[in-house]
């Protein structure tokens, strides 16, 4: 779906922004591209989607050259901003109701259908978009990416400015859409929506790859293979962190009562600290 | 041809929501009024000529003349020209008598002077006027001031509302969105264009109409045409330009300034004052102000170079919005 190679990229006569960077999705995949603010996450997405021409390297997105594709490539894929670009003095329906007459009839989804499942309030669909909060915004947003039944869908931050049950929508969503076929480059800082959602992530760090592999993957081979352990002896409770073949044998401790038992593996975000040496932020 | 028609309808809809229709409907209230109830109607009668003649000088039959009003004192004389009551002074009371003009129009005062020398030589009527052709002294003002008030507005009033709409959208982000749709550059161009001429031919029928009549609409307007088009389109690529060029309303603000006194301002002035600017002719401006003045007059322009350098300039301006669509977008 997308085959990255070598790509470079400068704005104007300023410093490389990208040095070389290498990586393919593959269809169907949900794949995370993960990298503090400054690392040339924009850049590339902005290079995948067309908008920046003059890139060095390959780029080849649905099977032909970025440079080599017009207007038609928006047919196939579906932009999610990282804020909910919309026309506020236009309703909800009237927004996607213009976006949608872009594409070809067959392409287009049933509005209303859209925006229930993307759990907009009751009666707001009809209102102007000036009167929604942020995350009745950022539904309508998503909406307006999916309006056409990409293949490829962009996803810069999409559970951005939503509530705890909207978020979990979102991700429902995002995985339909896998479901369905649709392949997703997915750009956040959220490493809770990465791990839960992403096939296989990309850390970049300053222009650079510094490594892509699932989440698991990466979660598995950088911990310390140790468990953790609550317990409880006479009416002390206390923790133990052990390694997982030492706990396995025999608990080298006395206690009274086992509270819990889990494996001690690395957070997403400490796996990307130690890799690229800095936080999302 | 699906993206333009989703992207003009929704320019008229940003238009309207922005009420730029409303605030062109008060502009053409406003300026049908001026041309109506007030310039319309300034010098549109006879001179009249004020007279201070103490020692008799002038022949008693002079007094019969409606045109010519005696006053009393040299005093009265130059308050009723300082209040605007007599075109024409004539003091007589010392030699050679002195006229007195309010106007420094050199071509306007000869004529004032040959209306002097009638009374001096003690003609007892005013002299007959006839008109050449079939516009009147009152006809002709409107005409001029219709021509002027629609060159005003569409140059500036446009520039400014097309400024308007695309800054709006930029506060949206919405034009981002524009870059990934599937529809080409030039119809986003083509659309803000074509909406503004839509906005600009309405608002030079509504105002031929009113203040030249349903007899003058048919012959003024299609004269008019080509140069409402140009002009038009003209200054909807240049607003467009430059509010794609500065970031904010504030920057715009500079070459809104610069279009307004520097590239119109000339051209109201060499039609208005009594300046002989002959550099104005190699001012592009000033060839398609006087098109459409022409136009207005019942004369149509012919020249090919008008029309040649016309298309070549939008055609320039057209390439500079092409480059500035893609910078803005990509800047994102």
């Amino acid at each position: 779906m997308i085959q990255v190679e070598n790509l470079t990229y400068r704005y104007g006569k300023g410093k490389e922004v990208l040095h070389g960077i290498s990586f393919t999705v593959e269809k169907g995949e949900i794949f995370g591209f993960l990298g503090p603010n400054g690392s040339g996450k924009t850049t590339t997405q902005k290079i995948l989607m067309g908008i920046l021409k003059n890139y060095g390297g390959s780029v080849r997105v649905l099977g032909k050259e970025i440079k080599d594709w017009d207007e038609t490539l928006y047919n196939e894929i579906g932009v999610l901003f990282e804020f909910p670009y919309l026309y506020t003095s236009l309703s909800a329906v009237d927004n996607l109701r213009y976006f949608s007459g872009f594409y070809a009839p067959e392409r287009r989804r049933d509005i209303e259908a859209l925006l229930v499942r993307l759990g907009l309030k009751k009666g707001f669909a009809n209102k102007s978009v000036a009167t929604f909060s942020k995350g009745m915004k950022q539904r309508t947003s998503m909406a307006r990416a999916l309006v056409n039944s990409p293949v490829l869908l962009f996803l810069d931050e999409p559970t951005s400015g939503l509530d705890p049950a909207g978020a979990v929508l979102i991700r429902e969503i995002i995985r339909e859409e896998k479901e369905r076929g649709a392949t997703v480059f997915l750009t956040t800082h959220n490493m809770y929506d990465a791990d839960l959602l992403c096939d296989r992530v990309a850390f970049l760090s300053d222009g650079e790859i510094k490594v892509i592999d699932t989440p698991h993957n990466l979660k598995t081979q950088n911990g310390k293979k140790q468990v953790e352990i609550e317990y409880r002896i006479g009416q002390e409770i206390k923790t133990v962190r052990l390694d997982a073949k030492e706990a396995v044998r025999e608990l080298p401790f006395p206690y009274s009562e086992i509270i819990r038992i889990h494996s001690v593996e690395p957070t997403l975000e400490e796996v990307f600290i130690r890799y690229t040496g800095r936080g999302l932020t | 041809m699906r993206g333009l028609w989703g992207l003009l309808k929704k320019d008229l809809h940003l238009m309207k929501s922005g009420k730029f229709f409303v605030l062109a409907g008060l502009s053409l209230l406003l300026f049908s009024l001026y041309i109506n109830y007030i310039f319309g109607k300034l010098e549109t009668e006879l001179p009249v000529m004020a007279v201070f003649d103490p020692l008799g000088r002038l022949e008693e039959e002079i007094h019969d003349r409606q045109d010519v009003v005696f006053l009393p004192s040299v005093g009265a004389l130059y308050e009723i020209m300082e209040k605007g009551g007599a075109n024409i002074g004539l003091d007589l009371s010392g030699e050679p008598p002195r006229l007195i003009r309010n106007s420094s129009d050199p071509r306007n005062n000869a004529l004032a002077l040959a209306y002097a020398r009638s009374v001096l030589r003690g003609e007892k009527e005013a002299p007959a006027i006839t008109y050449l052709g079939e516009i009147d002294r009152r006809m002709k003002k409107r005409l001029v001031m219709t021509n002027e008030v629609l060159f005003f507005q569409i140059s500036t009033i446009g520039f400014l509302g097309i400024a308007s709409l695309l800054y709006k959208e930029k506060s949206m982000g919405v034009l981002q969105v524009s870059s990934v749709l599937p529809v080409r550059r030039g119809a986003f161009i083509l659309s803000k264009s074509l909406t503004f001429l839509f906005s600009d031919l309405l608002f030079a029928a509504a105002l031929i109409v009113i203040n030249l009549g349903l007899v003058y609409f048919a012959p003024v307007f299609l004269r008019a045409l080509p140069h409402i088009v140009i002009l038009s389109v003209t200054m909807g690529l240049l607003g467009l330009f430059f509010s794609l060029l500065c970031r904010d309303f504030k920057q715009f603000a500079v070459p809104f300034t610069f279009i307004v006194l520097v590239m119109v301002s000339p051209v109201f002035l060499a039609d208005n004052a009594v300046l002989d600017w002959k550099w104005l002719r190699y001012y592009p401006l000033y060839h398609l102000f006087m098109g459409l003045k022409k136009a207005f007059f019942g004369l149509w322009t012919s020249s090919p170079l008008y029309y040649a350098a016309a298309f070549f300039f939008i055609g320039i301006l057209v390439c500079g919005v092409w480059y500035r669509i893609g910078t803005e977008l990509s800047r994102g």
